[in-house]
């Protein structure tokens, strides 16, 4: 195995890290709109914690993306 | 890809100066106006509420004065029919007087005329009576004695009559 | 893989190596120094002429009975304002006009290539904008001003003494992290960005290769419309944030 092939299958693994991103902003949207239909007076304070995590969850997404375009455009 | 060059520098410029430029042509003048525009606004406002308390304000007295000069009115107006009661009464009874007085009047001009038809019946009696007589005694009686003497007569005729009548 | 397969590939791929990849137009040669001009930045430089432009334009003759243009911006300082001073309380409003500009630069640059005529049928567009938020270079300069801006009013707002101070708050332990804070925080935003950005862009530009005609302008709806205010208005959410707590933390822990 050469090593472009290698960083092809590297770059495959580095973009998995899309599944926890995926995972963590799908609990969060739930979490976010169970807690608006419990409290909607307060979906203002619950939609600025809603942005933080997703953003947070999101950016492990990113970095793998970021790693496999490092990777495939050498 | 990844790579930091020159770029990095000229970006920060870029954006520094962007936010100047925006901040100098469309924050400031548009904040100041709009500013300007809100007091403004508030200003005719707060006029406007003002003078629409002193509207209401002379409304309120207008309709005070309104209301008492209704009263006033109806007092005016009871005492006035008050008043024309009264001096209908007055004019009523008056008049009533004058009726009855007339009618006393009348009534004393009638018996005053019913004397006097009677006196005026008692003498043409009296000398009819007389010229009777005479025709019948064949002289003529002008005597004094005895016309009194049949005018006595008469009267006291009459008198029984009217006693009779009475 | 036979031959041709793997020829095409390699073309898909060098196309795309080729898109992705930010041209020097010219290079400026000034006080000894060859300052090379990207394309990016040329590009950067029509979306503040703009911006400028528009913003003289609209406050050069202002009404009292507004017209269209004007009513636009005002409905958007307005809005700007309010949203700031939601999130940071009275004291945004100095914050307001910086973090407007991040948003309209932003905004204009990541749906400027909508601009591109639709190409396929095997002849190319007649021009192509391609996103300016491709180069890490410029998300980088917007992260590290926003981060500056914090650290900054941060320190402002609580003296250097107090601000030192907050870095062992809760506990003296969080030291590192706070201090790691500061480091991750603009990492993250250039790298969302520009992720975001070139990640859309290469996709685009592997659908459009896969199939010309018809998927492009329905996937491009998604990922050049959508995606590219989403990204805006989460930096600048971020950003905004980030200034709250640097000048709330203070009342709270007071």
């Amino acid at each position: 195995m050469n090593e472009a092939s290698m960083a092809l299958i590297a770059a495959a693994i580095a973009v998995l890290s899309g599944i926890g991103a995926g995972v963590g902003i799908g609990i969060a949207t739930g979490m976010t709109a169970e807690s608006i239909a419990r409290q909607p007076e307060a979906s203002g304070k619950i939609q600025g914690i809603f942005f933080i995590g997703v953003a947070l969850a999101e950016s492990t997404a990113i970095y793998g993306l970021v790693v496999s375009l490092l990777l495939l455009f050498r | 890809m990844l790579s930091f060059s020159v770029t990095f520098v000229i970006s920060i410029v870029n954006l520094a100066v962007l936010y100047f430029l925006l901040r100098r042509f469309l924050w400031k003048p548009l904040r100041t106006f709009m500013n300007e525009r809100t007091e403004r606004l508030r200003r005719e406002t707060t006029e406007a509420a003002s003078a629409m308390m002193n509207a209401e304000e002379l409304r309120q007295r207008y309709e005070d004065l309104l209301a008492n000069s209704d009263e006033e009115a109806e007092w005016v107006l009871r005492d006035a029919e008050d008043r024309a009661k009264e001096r209908s009464r007055e004019i009523i009874a008056s008049a009533e007087k004058d009726a009855a007085d007339a009618m006393r009047r009348a009534a004393e001009r009638e018996a005053l005329e019913v004397a006097h038809a009677r006196d005026d019946l008692a003498t043409e009696i009296a000398r009819i009576a007389t010229a009777a007589a005479s025709a019948v005694t064949g002289r003529a009686l002008d005597g004094d004695a005895e016309r009194r003497a049949a005018e006595e007569f008469i009267r006291v005729a009459a008198n029984m009559e009217s006693a009779h009548d009475a | 893989m036979n031959p041709e397969t793997a020829e095409a590939t390699l073309s898909i791929g060098e196309k795309i190596t080729e898109a992705i990849s930010i041209k020097t137009i010219f290079t400026i040669d000034a006080f000894g120094l060859h300052i090379p001009i990207t394309e990016t930045v040329v590009w950067s430089w029509i979306v503040m002429a703009m911006l400028v432009v528009a913003a003289y334009l609209v406050t050069r003759r202002l009404s009292d009975v507004p017209r269209r243009p004007q009513l636009l911006a005002e409905a958007m300082i307005e809005f700007f304002d309010n949203f700031v001073c939601s999130l940071m309380g009275p004291a945004g409003k100095a914050y307001a006009p910086f973090l407007g500009t991040i948003a309209a630069y932003l905004g204009v640059a990541n749906l400027l290539p909508m601009l591109t005529p639709v190409g396929g049928f095997g002849h190319e567009p007649l021009f192509e904008i391609k996103p300016i938020m491709r180069d890490i270079n410029i998300t980088a300069a917007l992260s590290v001003m926003v981060i500056v801006v914090v650290l900054v009013s941060s320190i402002v707002r609580r003296g250097p003494l107090g601000w030192v101070r907050s870095l062992f708050k809760p506990v003296a332990f969080m030291l590192p992290f706070n201090i790691l804070e500061y480091a991750i925080r603009p990492v993250s935003l250039a790298l969302r960005l520009f992720g975001n950005v070139l990640g859309a862009f290469i996709i685009m530009r592997l659908i459009e290769a896969l199939m010309p005609v018809g998927i492009p302008v329905v996937a491009g709806l998604y990922f050049d419309l959508f995606d590219g205010i989403l990204q805006t208005v989460v930096f600048v959410y971020l950003s905004t944030i980030f200034i709250a707590e640097a000048i709330h933390m203070e009342a709270q822990h007071e």
